[in-house]
């Protein structure tokens, strides 16, 4: 008996042993799974439409507004911008892969030689650095702009993010996502409080969206800002709301955080850039 | 008639709320320590967007000679940023506490 007894104890500890650590890939089919069960009469592609996927009325409104997008007209100019000559000669398209055509689905990405992780609209900078130009300012404006025109390049993509074996990687992911689960500002709420455990409730008259697929559609042209703004500028206007301080563009918290929750919408296709209200 | 007087004294001695008067020196030194105590909670990336505004008041009535006024507002930033050092202490340990079941 007492033999018996120390056989299931040892086998217990070895149970609890093995989940203490999940992978990228545990994590990301746990999290998909959450949304699938919790709306099991949504396609998990239809949750690339982020708040439209969960509220009907909205969505009636925001296809009948599809018709004449409101940010075509930037949108041309992101493409007219894409196409424009640095002073040197070289383009945007000289910078990446396929000539910058159809890559929005590979970001953000891990750089070994930086050991950073590397959104597009920093890729986008780089690459205008690089080339003896100056820096645009980031969330909005041009760069916004650009990053539009590109992501409009990968439509139907499925997102592909990458965490190579490599520990800076794996430390920027972990830091992404304690960043999305960490409780934040005079609220103290975190990014889940809202998209995880109350989504699809409301906070007043908003829907609150699911964070499966809050990446595919961005950048994305918000009435509230009469412009495109990142996915960056986005996480401001959260943090703002649970009155905690907004970070600069780029900040390393930030780049962590959208590289853990475009992982998460990994195999949803990039249907950006879209409208919001 | 002097009964009366001792009791009235008696009073407000009782009932005073024993606040004193801040001078430019210990409001600035409540604006420091404020400052001190939001630098603490950016580097911990926990940062209120709350208290910034406080401290920007707090500078404000010094500049117009509101010493009291300066000094309950470095104080109110002061609490806040205390609260974000706190919330970063407890998320440090406790975030993982979000994650879906």
């Amino acid at each position: 008996m007492q033999r018996l007894l120390n056989t299931f104890l040892s086998l217990s500890l070895i149970v609890v042993a093995i989940p203490a650590v999940a992978t990228p890939e545990q994590n990301k089919e746990s999290f998909q799974k959450f949304y699938m069960d919790r709306f099991s009469h949504i396609e998990k592609d239809d949750f690339a439409n982020g708040v439209y996927a969960l509220d009907q009325d909205a969505r009636d409104q925001w296809e009948a507004m599809s018709d004449f997008p409101p940010f075509e007209d930037d949108l041309d100019e992101g493409e007219a911008l894409f196409n424009t000559p640095f002073a040197n000669g070289k383009q945007y398209a000289d910078c990446f892969e396929n000539k910058g055509q159809g890559v929005r689905q590979n970001y953000p990405q891990f750089d070994s030689k930086s050991g950073q992780v590397i959104t597009l609209e920093l890729a986008i900078n780089n690459c205008r650095t690089q080339h003896g130009e100056k820096a645009l300012p980031y969330k909005k404006g041009d760069l916004a702009k650009v990053s539009a025109y590109m992501a409009s390049t990968s439509k139907g993509e499925r997102f592909d993010i990458k965490i190579p074996n490599d520990k800076r990687a794996q430390q920027a992911y972990e830091a992404g996502k304690k960043y999305y689960y960490s409780k934040r500002g005079q609220l103290n709420f975190s990014c889940a409080n809202c998209h995880v455990q109350n989504v699809g409730r409301k906070a007043r008259s908003e829907t609150l969206s699911a964070s499966l697929g809050h990446p595919t559609h961005f950048p994305v042209y918000r009435m509230k800002w009469e412009s495109f703004g990142t996915l960056q500028r986005r996480f401001d206007s959260c943090n703002k709301q649970v009155r905690a301080q907004p970070l600069e563009g780029q900040a390393k918290d930030y780049r962590n955080l959208e590289y853990f929750l475009t992982y998460m919408s990994n195999g949803l296709p990039v249907n950006g850039p879209a409208s919001r209200k | 008639m002097l009964l009366p007087l001792l009791s009235l004294s008696l009073l407000m001695c009782v009932f005073s709320t024993g606040v004193i008067a801040s001078d430019k020196q210990s409001a600035q030194a409540a604006i420091k320590k404020a400052t001190t105590l939001l630098q603490q909670s950016k580097n911990l990336g926990f940062e209120w967007n709350t208290v910034t505004p406080l401290i920007l008041q707090a500078q404000d009535a010094i500049k117009a000679n509101d010493f009291d006024n300066a000094t309950q507002f470095a104080v109110k930033a002061s609490q806040q940023a205390k609260l974000s050092i706190q919330q970063a202490e407890n998320e440090e340990k406790n975030w993982h506490f979000n994650l879906p079941k």
